[in-house]
């Protein structure tokens, strides 16, 4: 790994494409599952990768590679979220996604989905708020460790903990009344 | 317990990390209450549903635009655009213009050259004035020596001469 950083920085033929080819998929699931948009998810994928571009020199060799660029991306995706809003238009659009996911119809995301089940969850990802968001989807989604997960989100194990259950709840209460509703029609 | 404490209890409960006493309580509850049981139920279900969300691939189109990067950035050469053949008649032209310019207007006596080809210019137009009335007169004259140039044509010919 640390080789093909070096022939990034020394601007080496084919390097900087290994790199891509490397994590390219990992960044842009990070982004599918937080922005729940695949168009959207490709655009920040490209931010991340120009923002990792300039930021390749500050990458201090012999830490986790990996857990640096995933960092970087989270910041990006929270950011971004932040600035763009997307929270006020997700929750406004919020009861017509849960009804869609519910029938297994609408987005093209929803397809890839397996089960009625996923597709609520993937809906309701939507509701959390961003931190307990990234939180679920690096510990429960991602299968990182509660270590891991601290270690990239930068917040002590506990706060980590805290959030990923409070977002497994809400989730599961999202999965509890969209169900009963189903069931009520 | 009430349920709200019991829902709080929930998730490390499936994830087995309560002390038995916590434990009993929570099973205890579920047992009699229909909405935590539903919540057990579901909370079981997302974290087996979020687990087991694909991979989605970013497409061949992504990569190419994430490749594209590092790619580096063609450098704008005042040189290169130079030495573009297609640019060599337009740029020969330029510099001849170019030359004749610098002479005309780095030229000290510039003033002396600009009245002389005025002045050259209305001699010019005078003359042709004058052609011009010359040719007024030209109809008038044409008739006799198209007169004389019949009769010498006539007897230069031996069959006309021969009429006679």
């Amino acid at each position: 790994m640390e080789a093909i950083i070096q022939g990034c920085l020394e601007g080496k033929e084919g390097y900087w494409n290994m790199l891509v080819d490397l994590f390219s998929k990992k960044v842009f699931n990070l982004a599918f599952q937080f922005s729940g948009s695949y168009q959207e998810a490709q655009d920040l994928t490209q931010d991340i990768f120009v923002k990792l571009f300039h930021t390749l020199p500050k990458y201090e060799a012999g830490r986790n590679f990996s857990a640096w660029l995933t960092t970087l991306a989270k910041n990006h995706l929270i950011d971004e979220y932040r600035r763009t809003k997307w929270e006020k238009k997700n929750r406004d659009d919020f009861d017509d996604q849960l009804l869609t996911a519910a029938s297994g119809t609408g987005d093209p995301e929803m397809q890839l989905l397996q089960n009625e089940s996923q597709r609520i969850l993937w809906a309701g990802l939507n509701r959390l708020p961003a931190d307990i968001r990234m939180a679920v989807i690096l510990k429960e989604i991602q299968g990182k460790s509660y270590e891991e997960t601290a270690s990239i989100t930068g917040v002590p194990e506990g706060t980590v903990k805290s959030r990923v259950n409070r977002g497994r709840l809400q989730l599961a209460r999202i999965l509890r009344e969209t169900k009963e509703h189903s069931d009520e029609l | 317990m009430s349920c709200e404490r019991i829902e709080d209890l929930l998730p490390a409960y499936v994830d087995a990390v309560l002390g038995n006493a916590e434990r009993a309580e929570v099973e205890a509850h579920v047992a009699s209450c229909p909405a935590c049981a539903s919540l057990l139920a579901c909370l079981r279900t997302a974290d087996a549903a979020l687990a087991a969300f694909p991979e989605v691939d970013p497409g061949a189109e992504l990569r190419d635009r994430l490749a594209a990067i590092a790619a580096p950035k063609p450098n704008f050469s005042i040189f290169a655009l130079l030495r573009k053949p297609s640019l060599q008649p337009l740029l020969t032209a330029a510099s001849v213009l170019g030359v004749v310019a610098s002479l005309y207007l780095l030229n000290p006596g510039r003033r002396e050259f600009e009245k002389s080809v005025v002045r050259t210019f209305h001699r010019g137009v005078g003359r042709v004035e004058k052609l011009y009335a010359q040719a007024g007169s030209i109809p008038g004259s044409i008739g006799s020596f198209a007169e004389n140039l019949y009769a010498s044509l006539r007897s230069s010919n031996p069959l006309e001469r021969d009429k006679d």
